[in-house]
């Protein structure tokens, strides 16, 4: 069974700039981010990481996790997702100590072809992503519980299927509790200001309470 | 599903446009380029910003023409890529691209990769339009190539042979280079991509 959501996400902030380019006068979307207020716990699960060790919710205390959800056969949106993330925690790393950086979680929801490849998969992105994966059931739980989503598409006559995914991101604080959904386009600039923002915040409200 | 698009975000720059501010010298090297390819190409329409793209200038019978392909390397043992691209039209009437394929995979096709309530998918284009004067640009995260199921492994500084089919019969051949995603082109027309380009 999947528990309905429990939190409701709230419209906080249209954070960052236009940007144009050129004489083509497109813009760039400015990160759009949403808070559950207060923040939502995790769901229970049982997923293992990309080196068959299990994962669980102590993953997440101390540190802030950046969560993102897809498979591995994705040629587009999620290399470029975790392609970005890479370059939130490279702008990052200028500004908080290494124990201090987020953890980049990668939720690979199509384990037939995923689990093969994972570990090799999130390393070509960065050698300290995570890649988590699972049964089915585990997988729809955690992800919908984070208020995510994924469907596989049909096979075509080759064997091969998409799979539709939340391309947004989840941010985990330190206190393993849901406390954004970032969601695309997730310029780098704008995404690592978040984050330490958020890092701010957070320890300031741990010290007066 | 199939559905052709015009992709206005991005068509919407005319070529014209984004090479007025270009110097005459940068005009003079699209015009030999031209010349050389023997096609007739206004040299006004060639200019500084394109001649200076890594990737080499690909050019049809149509006057459509072809830069800064790429595609990303990937993790190895994927049995599907993506290229990227901006394909220009340089004639004074609209094109469209119809088919794609490499020599180097069992099937490439144009993809679409759409956003629906946060929701990412891919979408398989029976066409993408190129208005006249105007430019498409295949880049992370919308409009793609899709390349599945790779004869051979991937290997960065290689290439990738694309030939794409228009409307009017003509095939334009283009090599795209295989890069690392933080050598890759800057967008042309937005930024936000990860490139660490900053706005104003
Ligand atoms: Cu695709």
């Amino acid at each position: 069974m999947i528990r309905p959501l429990s939190f409701i996400f709230v419209l906080i902030a249209a954070v960052g700039f236009g940007m144009s380019w050129g004489a083509a006068g497109a813009q760039a979307g400015a990160l759009r981010v949403v808070e559950p207020d207060p923040p939502a716990a995790l769901p229970e699960f049982a997923l293992k990481d990309h080196r068959g060790k299990p994962f669980t919710a102590e993953r997440f205390k101390g540190k802030w996790t950046l969560l993102s959800i897809g498979f591995t056969s994705c040629p587009d949106v999620c290399p470029f997702v975790l392609s970005n993330l890479d370059a939130v925690v490279t702008q990052l790393s200028v500004r908080v100590r290494p124990d201090n950086l987020p953890q980049v979680i990668f939720v690979a929801v199509d384990p037939k072809r995923d689990a093969p490849v994972l570990g090799e998969y999130v390393r070509h992105f960065n050698d300290d992503y995570l890649g988590v994966t699972g049964s089915h059931e585990e997988l729809k739980k955690f992800v919908e519980g984070i208020d995510g989503f994924y469907r596989l598409g049909k096979p075509d006559k080759d064997g091969e299927y998409e799979v539709q995914h939340s391309a947004s991101v989840i941010v985990v604080g330190p206190d393993a509790r849901i406390h954004a959904k970032l969601s695309p386009p997730l310029p780098a600039g704008e995404v690592a200001e978040y984050i330490a923002q958020k890092r701010i915040l957070f320890a300031r409200e741990q010290r007066t309470n | 599903m199939t559905r052709s698009v015009s992709n206005s975000r991005l068509a919407n720059s005319r070529l014209a446009n984004s090479c007025l501010a270009n110097s005459r010298l940068g005009c003079l090297a699209g015009a030999a380029l031209a010349v050389l390819a023997a096609v007739p190409l206004a040299p006004a329409q060639a200019c500084e910003a394109h001649a200076a793209y890594k990737t080499e200038i690909a050019e049809a019978k149509s006057a459509v023409m072809a830069m800064d392909a790429w595609v990303p390397l990937a993790p190895p043992g994927l049995k599907a890529h993506a290229a990227y691209l901006v394909l220009m039209n340089h004639g004074t009437e609209a094109r469209a691209v119809t088919a794609v394929s490499s020599p180097q995979y069992k099937h490439a096709m144009l993809h679409l990769s759409s956003m629906k309530n946060g929701v990412a998918m891919m979408q398989h284009l029976a066409q993408v339009d190129i208005p006249a004067g105007g430019k498409v640009a295949f880049e992370p995260h919308g409009l793609h190539i899709m390349l599945m199921g790779p004869k051979g492994p991937q290997a960065e500084g290689g290439t990738v042979d694309l030939a794409f089919t228009l409307d009017d019969g003509s095939t334009l051949e283009v090599a795209a280079k295989v890069m690392k995603r933080a050598d890759a082109p800057a967008p042309m027309d937005h930024g936000a991509m990860g490139h660490g380009h900053k706005g104003m």
